[in-house]
C-alpha cells in the first residue's frame, strides 16, 4: 500500500530528495524513506502507509494529528525544492504500479495545475463576527447570543444584521480576490465564521497580502490569516487521482 | 517558513502559521480543513468555544495546549 503525498516534474525530483533528506532528522520522520513512482515526466512521492504513521491498518482509518502533520511535512519539503501539487491525506493505492497507472491517467490535468500553481502558495482567511454582536433581522435589536461582558460592542452604533455581516464578507472576500492569482469559492456563513476563503498568492506576495487583510479587519469583523499552506484548493489533478485510488 | 511564529504545537515548527489574526490553534483547523475531505469521521473529535470563538480540534492532548494559548492571548498581559 503505497500513500501519495505530492506530484512535481520529473526534473525536480533531485532537489526534492535533498530537501526531504534534511527531514530524517525529524523524529517523525519514517525509518523507511519515501518511494517515487513515475509516469509522462511526473514524479509522485509516496510513503509505504505503514511507515507513515508507525501502526496504522491497511484499510481507511481516521487520522491521526501527527499524521496529517507529517503528510504536510512531507508536501512542504517537495514543495521548497520544486512546484508540487499537494494531495490531501488519504490517496492511497495498493501497488507503486497501480499508483504510476493512475499518475498517468491524470497526467495531463496534474500538468495543468503544475502551470497555474508555479511559485505560488496558498493563504487562508477566516472573518469571524462574534455572535453577541450580531442582531436577528426581524427582531427589535435583541442579540442572537447572550453577551459575556467582555469584549462587547463598546459604541452605540447599530447591531450588524446577518445580511450586514454577509454583505461584509462578500467584500471582503472581492477585495482579497482582486489581490490575488485566483480565490477558491467563498464559503460564507459557515458557522460562527462569516466568510472562509482560500486564496493564491505570488510567493513574494505574501507580505502585501497579509497587510491588506489586516487593513481590511474591522472592531466588529475579526480577519485571520494562515499559511503559506501548498496550494491544496487550487489543483485538480488529485481528485482525479483519488478517483483512482484504492 | 519564513512567517513562522512560535507555537505550542509540538513537532510543527516549520509548518505554517497564523501570519494575521492573532490564534495559533487556526493553524490546526485549517490543515484538517486542507488535508481531510469532508465526510471524514476524524478521531476525538471535538468542538470547543474559547473566548466566543468555536474551535474543531482532532487531538485532546492537542485541545489542552491549544486552550492554554488561546485563553492566555485573549485575556492578554
Amino acid at each position: 500500500m503505497i500513500h501519495l503525498a505530492a506530484v512535481l516534474e520529473l526534473q525536480g525530483m533531485k532537489a526534492a530528495e535533498e530537501a526531504l533528506s534534511s527531514l530524517r532528522h525529524d523524529h517523525a520522520y519514517p525509518s523507511k524513506a519515501p518511494e517515487w513512482v513515475t509516469a509522462k515526466g511526473l514524479a509522485a512521492l509516496g510513503t509505504e502507509v505503514a511507515e507513515v504513521a508507525g501502526a496504522v491498518a491497511a484499510g481507511p482509518s481516521p487520522p491521526s494529528v501527527e499524521q496529517l502533520w507529517h503528510h504536510e511535512q512531507l508536501v512542504e519539503a517537495v514543495s521548497s525544492a520544486s512546484d508540487a501539487v499537494p494531495l490531501r491525506y488519504g490517496v492511497r493505492f495498493a501497488s507503486s504500479s497501480a499508483a504510476s497507472s493512475a499518475l498517468e491517467a491524470a497526467s495531463g490535468t496534474l500538468y495543468e495545475d503544475l502551470a497555474h500553481i508555479s511559485s505560488s502558495v496558498e493563504l487562508s482567511v477566516r472573518m469571524l463576527v462574534p455572535g453577541r454582536h450580531v442582531r436577528q433581522p426581524s427582531s427589535s435589536g435583541s442579540e442572537v447570543s447572550a453577551a459575556t461582558g467582555r469584549g462587547a460592542a463598546a459604541s452605540d452604533a447599530p447591531l450588524p444584521t446577518a445580511a450586514d455581516i454577509r454583505r461584509q464578507a462578500s467584500v471582503v472576500h472581492r477585495r482579497l480576490r482582486d489581490a490575488s492569482i485566483a480565490a477558491a469559492p467563498p464559503r460564507l456563513g459557515e458557522g460562527r465564521w462569516a466568510l472562509v476563503g482560500a486564496y493564491l498568492v505570488q510567493r513574494g506576495g505574501t507580505a502585501a497580502f497579509v497587510d491588506l487583510v489586516g487593513r481590511l479587519e474591522t472592531p466588529r469583523a475579526r480577519l485571520f490569516c494562515t499559511g503559506p499552506w501548498p496550494p491544496y484548493n487550487f489543483v485538480r489533478g488529485p481528485a482525479t487521482l483519488a478517483s483512482l485510488a484504492d | 517558513m519564513s512567517e513562522a511564529s512560535s507555537s505550542s504545537h509540538a513537532g510543527k515548527q516549520d509548518r505554517p502559521q497564523v501570519v494575521a489574526g492573532g490564534l495559533d490553534a487556526l493553524t490546526l483547523v485549517d490543515l484538517i480543513d486542507r488535508l481531510v475531505d469532508t465526510g471524514v469521521v476524524l478521531s476525538g473529535q471535538a468542538i470547543v468555544s474559547v473566548a466566543d470563538v468555536e474551535l474543531l480540534y482532532l487531538d485532546l492532548r492537542l485541545l489542552l495546549s491549544s486552550v492554554q494559548t488561546l485563553v492566555e492571548r485573549e485575556e492578554g498581559p
